[in-house]
């Protein structure tokens, strides 16, 4: 693993988005390299900083009508689709008029949809605060516990090895 | 802007924002809390396990948890603590600073003298690491899991 390869990575390794072995890779290289090291640092102050306002924002937000909005847009879809499908069968100009009628009619409804969702997905980022800054020694894997982010670090063990 | 007036507004700059950040390590009491847990695929879960059992089964893959031992302790600044573990291993801690609502910590964790991880972490205040032994299948009668907690 070079520099190189770890500027690379930075943005999936302080998510924790890759694959075990890289994820150990990239930490073992910044636990030697100060440049790597400080990059990862400054990355990880950056996008908390980040979080940290999204997460904000979203406590301030009421979304205790989320889920029934996209309850109720879910239904007026599979209503849209039904009616869809029997225009379909129709097969008339008129069916088409229809169509672009309660296309025009249900946008606004997907949209506000999109703009709930958007948030949430963010906060979920900045729950996982605990963060690895140097690992060595005899790991042989590393995860993150999915609820909380906590790290798991399992160790390449076998006691019957001569102490 | 001449260059010694600019040295005296970088000096003057550096000395406001050094007097104004606040101390990296919190005067507040921090405790810490080791617990040692085997797991296996047999057996009952401790009753004071089973809150994070199902938790614990996503990432370990065993269905019993036993504590060991546990340990809770209030621990100082910059000094080194050491929690004694079951099987002859510790735990040694340096607790460095609180930076950002997080606990900054160097951790070893030793087999006798035999030195199995050196770590250093920001753990989030009253969060959770944990450290596992013995997966695939070098024990091969379950997992030995440490489990270490941080509260300022």
């Amino acid at each position: 693993m070079t520099c190189a390869d770890v500027h690379q990575l930075l943005g999936p390794f302080v998510d924790a988005e890759l694959p075990s072995p890289m994820l150990l890779a990239v930490a073992r290289h910044a636990g030697t390299c100060p440049t790597c090291d400080a990059a990862v640092r400054e990355l990880t102050d950056l996008r908390e900083a980040v979080a940290g306002a999204v997460e904000a924002a979203v406590d301030g937000l009421d979304l205790s009508g989320v889920w029934q909005t996209v309850e109720r847009a879910i239904d007026r879809t599979e209503a849209r689709d039904r009616r869809v499908r029997h225009l379909r069968r129709a097969g008339t100009w008129g069916a088409i008029a229809a169509l672009a009628a309660s296309w025009l009619f249900l946008t606004p409804t997907t949209v506000q949809q999109t703009e709930h969702r958007a948030p949430v997905a963010v906060a979920r980022v900045a729950k996982r605060p605990t963060e690895i800054d140097r690992l060595t020694g005899r790991v042989a894997s590393f995860q993150r516990e999915p609820k909380t982010g906590a790290p798991i670090i399992w160790v390449n063990y076998n006691p019957d090895d001569a102490r | 802007m001449l260059p010694g007036s600019r040295a005296r507004l970088a000096l003057g700059l550096a000395i406001g924002v050094f007097a104004l950040s606040p101390p990296l390590a919190s005067a507040g009491h921090l405790t810490v809390q080791v617990t040692t847990v085997q797991a296996t695929d047999s057996g009952e879960c401790d009753p004071s396990l089973e809150p994070l059992r199902a938790r614990l089964r996503k990432v370990a893959g065993y269905t019993s948890y036993r504590a060991l031992a546990d340990e809770r302790r209030t621990v100082g600044w910059h000094s080194e603590e050491e929690f004694q573990l079951p099987g002859g291993r510790s735990l040694l801690l340096w607790p460095k600073a609180m930076q950002d609502h997080r606990v900054v910590l160097q951790v070893r964790l030793l087999d006798g003298t035999r030195r199995l991880v050196d770590t250093q972490v920001r753990l989030q205040n009253r969060g959770f690491m944990v450290f596992g032994l013995g997966r695939d299948g070098h024990v091969g009668n379950g997992a030995t899991l440490i489990l270490l907690r941080a509260e300022n």
